[in-house]
């Protein structure tokens, strides 16, 4: 097999572990689909093109989501948006099905989208380690390798985002919005 | 242990990353504590409504993602090469063009120095041998025939 083949074979690999992963984590960071496309293709160019040079390949996790975290910090760096506004929600049509369910449905849906609001309303290095941990499926100590901070850091900063989220959700279920 | 701290607990094991030895702990605080108990589901249904959102790779991007990978590495390579790099190729070129012009030129002064001396020390001995054959010259008579005196004589 030449070394352009092993290159691709290799890439593909990579590509399918973790294509779902940087995706959804790109997805809900910028919340805009066709931004989300573009960081999330050249972040695999970017793979392709250096995969010879990535000596250790246990760590391609780390390089895929910091050229990915870099790529999103870089266009609204170039674009001047300040990092803690950079969620504009993505609007999405419900999809409404003719259900017995359909209540059940629409609830679900509130919450889902009262989640991803609540989210957005974050602080951004907060939201980002939520992000890697529920769309990156990352470990506590993977997330504090990508963002340079400590593992402890890392745990409170869940712990309080997901109290909030709580208490959001218990709001929910109480008033029934 | 206070409240807080078995809420870390429970999302510790949510998130996979509880020791084995303290999860038969917090099954056991669980059974005995309701406000952990609703802490707990609380969570879990947050998770699950947060992993509904996941969502597929879409299959336009990955046709966008391999077709970009069969046509423009190559030229990406290149033009991403030259277009990050130009300033710094375009000051190496000169540097260098800098260089072996001034080499060029130095060379050029060297020689033409040692022409000059060469030509300073012939000129130099050229002048010694005119002395020379100037001094070994025989002193000079002018005479009239046949009997006249000396009209001109060279002093040398």
């Amino acid at each position: 097999m030449s070394r352009n083949n092993s290159n691709i074979v290799e890439f593909t690999l990579i590509y399918n572990r973790h294509k779902k992963r940087i995706y959804n984590f790109v997805l809900k960071m910028v919340s805009d689909r066709m931004l989300c496309d573009d960081i999330v293709q050249d972040v695999f160019m970017k793979l392709y093109q250096n995969l010879e040079k990535i000596r250790n390949k246990n760590s391609i996790i780390y390089w895929l989501f910091r050229t990915a975290r870099n790529d999103i910090y870089d266009y609204y760096r170039s674009k001047r948006i300040k990092v803690d506004q950079f969620n504009v929600a993505d609007t999405e049509d419900v999809e409404v099905r003719s259900s017995d369910n359909l209540e059940k449905e629409l609830e679900q849906n509130e919450l889902k989208d009262l989640i991803m609001g609540e989210l957005n309303k974050m602080d951004v290095g907060q939201r980002e380690v939520y992000m890697l941990k529920e769309y990156g499926g990352l470990s506590y100590k993977e997330i504090s390798v990508v963002m340079g901070i400590d593992e402890n850091l890392v745990k409170s900063r869940l712990y309080k985002t997901r109290q909030k989220l709580i208490n959001k959700f218990a709001k929910f279920y109480k008033t029934g919005v | 242990m206070n409240k807080s701290e078995l809420q870390v607990m429970a999302n510790q094991y949510l998130d996979g990353e509880l020791d084995k030895g303290k999860e038969t702990f917090l099954f056991t605080t669980l059974a005995e504590d309701e406000e952990l108990r609703n802490y707990f589901k609380d969570l879990n249904a947050i998770k699950s409504a947060v992993q509904d959102t996941v969502e597929e790779f879409p299959d336009y991007l990955e046709e966008r993602i391999f077709y970009s990978m069969d046509n423009k590495p190559e030229q990406n390579l290149f033009h991403g090469f030259f277009n990050k790099n130009l300033f710094t190729i375009l000051s190496y070129s000169v540097a260098i063009i800098l260089i072996v012009v001034t080499v060029f030129f130095y060379s050029q002064a060297s020689e033409y120095k040692n022409k000059y001396e060469v030509k300073v020390e012939q000129v130099s001995q050229q002048n010694k041998m005119i002395n020379l054959l100037y001094n070994s010259l025989p002193v000079t008579e002018v005479t009239t025939v046949p009997d006249n005196q000396i009209v001109v004589r060279a002093k040398m």
